[in-house]
C-alpha cells in the first residue's frame, strides 16, 4: 500500500485540521515529522478521473477552509509508505517548500478564471490551416483580467497570471482573512459577470519561490 | 444544436473544471519522482483534451526521466 501525497503544511497548523477528512472514498491523515507535516492518503493508484481530481481538490480546500495554509502537492505523487513520506519530511530537499511555507503562513490563493475572447479577424489567407492557427494566435485576455491588480490593491499580497489558449486565470495571494472581502469585490464588479472565481485554495500558482 | 441558454449556465463550470485539471495535473510541487497518473475517464478527456494531454505528456517524460536515473522501474507493457 503506497502513501499518497496530497499537500504540505506547517506541524504549527497540523492540530487545526479538521478530523475525518477523506479522499477517494477512504481516509485522509496528517503524518508530522518535527516541523513539517504532509496531507496523505492511502492508495495503490489513483486514476485522474473527475471524481478523483476532485476529491484531492476538495480534501485541500476543506483544510484551507479552516484558515490553514497549504502547499499543494502536484496529483499522483506516492511515496513507496509513511516511512518514506516521513523521510522525505526530514530530508534537506524538503527544506525549499517548507521555507516557502514559513514565509506564506497565512495566506490562500484565489483564482479568477475567464474565457478568453477572439480579436478581430484578420484577412483570410485561403489557407485553411495558416487561417486556423492566425484564430487561435487571435484569441485574447478578457477585458476584466487586464489591469486586475487595480481592483485588489490592499488586499491582493501578489498576483500571477497563466494565459492558455482558451482561457485566463489571474492568480492572488490572500490572506485568510480577507477572503470574504476578496469575494464581495468580484461579486460586485459587472465586469467579472462572466469570470469564475476560486477559492480560498492551497498554494498553486505560488506554490514556487519567486 | 446546443441551446444558448444551455451554454450560458454550464459555462462557469467548464471553467471551474478547466482549471481544475490544469491546477492539479500541472501545478503545485513536486516532491517525488513517483507520479503515477493514468487516464480513467472519458469524461476527462472529453472534457479538456489538449490540456491533459500536455499535462500528461509532462508527467510522462518526468517518469521516463526518473526511469533513465534508476528511480523507478520500467513501467509495465499494459497502460495504467
Amino acid at each position: 500500500m503506497a502513501t499518497c501525497l496530497h499537500g504540505l503544511l506547517l506541524a504549527s497548523e497540523a492540530a487545526r485540521v479538521p478530523a475525518g477528512i477523506r479522499f477517494g472514498g477512504g481516509p485522509a491523515r496528517v503524518l508530522t515529522t518535527g516541523e513539517r507535516a504532509a496531507i496523505v492518503s492511502d492508495a495503490v493508484a489513483i486514476p485522474a478521473s473527475v471524481e478523483n481530481l476532485t476529491s484531492h481538490d476538495l480534501l485541500l480546500r476543506e483544510i484551507v477552509s479552516r484558515g490553514i495554509t497549504v502547499l499543494a502537492a502536484r496529483f499522483g505523487q506516492r511515496f513507496a509508505d509513511d516511512a518514506a513520506c516521513e523521510a522525505y519530511l526530514r530530508a534537506p530537499d524538503a527544506s525549499t517548500p517548507f521555507e516557502l511555507l514559513e514565509k506564506r503562513n497565512g495566506l490562500a490563493e484565489m483564482r479568477l478564471v475567464s474565457r478568453n475572447v477572439a480579436a478581430a479577424e484578420p484577412k483570410a489567407s485561403g489557407k485553411p490551416g495558416t487561417d486556423y492557427l492566425e484564430s487561435l494566435k487571435r484569441s485574447a485576455m478578457p477585458p476584466a483580467m487586464v489591469d486586475v491588480d487595480s481592483r485588489f490593491r490592499g488586499i491582493a499580497v501578489a498576483q500571477a497570471v497563466e494565459a492558455r489558449r482558451d482561457t485566463s486565470v489571474v492568480a492572488h495571494l490572500v490572506a485568510h482573512g480577507d477572503v470574504a472581502r476578496y469575494l464581495s469585490i468580484v461579486a460586485r464588479d459587472p465586469q467579472f459577470g462572466s469570470t469564475a472565481v476560486i477559492g480560498p485554495l492551497p498554494l498553486y500558482a505560488f506554490a514556487e519561490a519567486s | 444544436m446546443a441551446d444558448t441558454d444551455d451554454l450560458e449556465i454550464h459555462e462557469p463550470e467548464r471553467l471551474v473544471l478547466s482549471d481544475l485539471v490544469n491546477r492539479v495535473l500541472d501545478k503545485g510541487v513536486v516532491v517525488t519522482s513517483q507520479i503515477t497518473i493514468a487516464i480513467a475517464d472519458i469524461e476527462l478527456v472529453q472534457l479538456d483534451l489538449r490540456l491533459l494531454i500536455s499535462s500528461v505528456a509532462t508527467l510522462e517524460r518526468r517518469g521516463r526521466e526518473a526511469e533513465t536515473r534508476g528511480d523507478l522501474p520500467p513501467r509495465s507493457a499494459a497502460g495504467e
